[in-house]
């Protein structure tokens, strides 16, 4: 192939980045050119960023929660989650952020060696950690250290280049639990100064990975947070009617998988109501294990995770379907599967949370 | 006044004319520079081929931008150019996809360039393997065994 390098560029950042390490393998040329960060900034400017899907798998035989990535066949078959193995474990119990082509991680290093009476004895003492892993190359970035160290379960959210990671600390003087906010600027890369809030509630409810940034505010089942106002407040009432936990907003509508009806509900947020999402009957007949399911914004479509039970107490398959969303007249959601693939991996698996980055 | 059109000639390198609008040539940026600066009927163009320039044409006839009468300027629906550009390039050989990026790129005709440029890409993603790559686009390996070795050796983890 004779042609100009900057022809050749314009042909490679038309590639999935899937394809990436095959052609890397093509010629030293090939190589040199796909593992710089300048084809990356012609796939952003000529308009050639694609949506890529990772996900953290927790494994149950080795009890590791690790980063993989969805390498999707366009036929719908053979799709598969593959490793990135030289990434270090995630925090269990960490929160994710993904921003552009980058995956914020704050959690708490993970450490078995401690009893569980001794991590209880240790409560905001168990050492912190916050990294980005850049997913043009798979690297791991140190971010400046976490100014508090939470308890337990984490959550977070992305509104206007500032992260907010929620949780809860014991508070030595008063001797309670409350939660804090740390707020993570993307654009400086350091941590905003802590700013209290008295009216923080006493008590909150957070449920690893469950919440959505909606409105400009974090929220989740139980309690939001304003940002702007540095304020808590009690969702609405009727959005707080059903038991939503790992959902996803796409276009003013939050969706959600509800396990006992074994549906796909949405929630309006600008006529404040909840419905069925129609037209998933086959795909929902499938899911057989009620247990693990998660769902993603993929653009202006939703990724759903979940797991297929072979056999009573059979190994688990990890599923996923894209499914587009249509509104129509009336208020109703209609979703059609535009793709979908199962037994994505083998082993034995828990889906955690998947994400979706922009390279 | 205004509905009387222009007509420019292309002739090209063995001899071959089009007989275009003035419209279709500004598709070009190379063309539209040429036909300002020098206001001849006819322009040759050495360096593309009758064969090639056939294409050229065709495809800039079919993206040519009209005005309506409201004003507003739109060529054919969107959806419409997506399905023609998608028959253009069907079953495209790669020697005349080449020819095809050399012209474009040689005319500065953007949008052809990056469709033919998309054409590359979409037989690159459907081969199996590097090796096929490299036979498909004339490509000669300038790896080592060791080399090729330990960058396979690197991307280990992504393939089956």
């Amino acid at each position: 192939m004779s042609l100009p390098e900057d022809i050749i560029i314009n042909i490679l950042v038309r590639v999935s980045r899937c394809h990436y390490p095959t052609l890397s393998l093509v010629s030293k040329h090939f190589r040199s050119l796909i593992t710089s960060p300048y084809i990356y900034t012609i796939r952003s400017l000529s308009g050639c960023t694609e949506h890529l899907v990772y996900v953290v798998l927790y494994n149950r035989d080795n009890k590791d929660y690790r980063l993989y990535t969805l390498y999707r066949n366009a036929n719908g078959k053979n799709s598969r989650l593959v490793l990135i193995p030289w990434l270090p474990a995630v925090p269990k119990r960490g929160s994710f952020v993904a921003v552009g082509s980058k995956i914020y991680v704050f959690g708490t290093i993970n450490n078995n060696d401690f009893s569980e009476k001794e991590k209880k004895y240790n409560y905001g003492y168990m050492p912190s950690t916050a990294y980005i892993i850049d997913c043009r190359f798979h690297t791991v970035e140190p971010l400046p250290s976490m100014p508090h160290i939470f308890m337990s379960e984490t959550i977070a959210g992305i509104i206007d280049d500032k992260i907010y990671v929620i949780g809860y600390k014991y508070d030595r003087e008063i001797r309670v639990v409350v939660p804090v906010v740390l707020v993570f600027n993307t654009k400086t890369q350091m941590w905003d100064p802590e700013v209290t809030n008295r009216d923080r509630p006493t008590r909150i409810l957070i449920r690893a990975y469950g919440c959505v940034v909606m409105a400009n505010k974090i929220c989740t089942r139980e309690l939001e947070y304003d940002p702007k106002e540095n304020k808590w407040e009690a969702p609405d009432e009727k959005l707080r009617s059903e038991e939503w936990t790992y959902a996803c907003f796409i276009d003013d509508v939050l969706y959600d998988y509800d396990m006992v009806e074994n549906k796909l509900r949405a929630y309006d947020s600008r006529k404040r109501c909840w419905k069925t999402v129609e037209g998933l009957e086959e795909l929902l007949a499938l899911i057989s294990v009620k247990k693990f399911f998660k769902t993603l914004r993929y653009g202006e479509r939703l990724l759903f995770w979940f797991s297929i039970e072979e056999g009573v107490g059979g190994a688990e398959d990890i599923c996923c379907a894209e499914i587009s969303l249509e509104r129509r007249q009336g208020g109703q959601i209609f979703g059609k599967v535009e793709w979908f693939d199962r037994d994505l991996i083998a082993g034995n698996f828990e889906i955690i949370k998947p994400l979706v980055v922009m390279l | 006044m205004e509905n009387e059109k222009k007509m420019i000639t292309l002739k090209s390198s063995d001899d071959v004319t089009f007989e275009v609008e003035e419209a279709v040539v500004l598709e070009s940026q190379f063309l539209s520079h040429l036909v300002q600066d020098c206001p001849a009927p006819e322009h040759k163009i050495k360096e593309v081929t009758g064969k090639i320039l056939s294409k050229v044409v065709e495809y800039c006839e079919k993206h040519v931008v009209v005005v309506v009468d409201g004003g507003d300027s739109s060529s054919s629906s969107g959806d419409d150019l997506k399905k023609w550009d998608d028959k253009f390039i069907k079953e495209m050989d790669l020697s005349t996809v080449y020819d095809l990026i050399a012209a474009a790129n040689y005319l500065n005709i953007q949008a052809l360039l990056d469709l033919m440029c998309q054409r590359v890409a979409d037989v690159i993603t459907a081969c199996k393997d590097h090796k096929e790559i490299r036979e498909t686009l004339g490509i000669v390996s300038d790896y080592t065994a060791e080399e090729e070795a330990e960058v396979l050796k690197e991307n280990e983890w992504a393939f089956d």
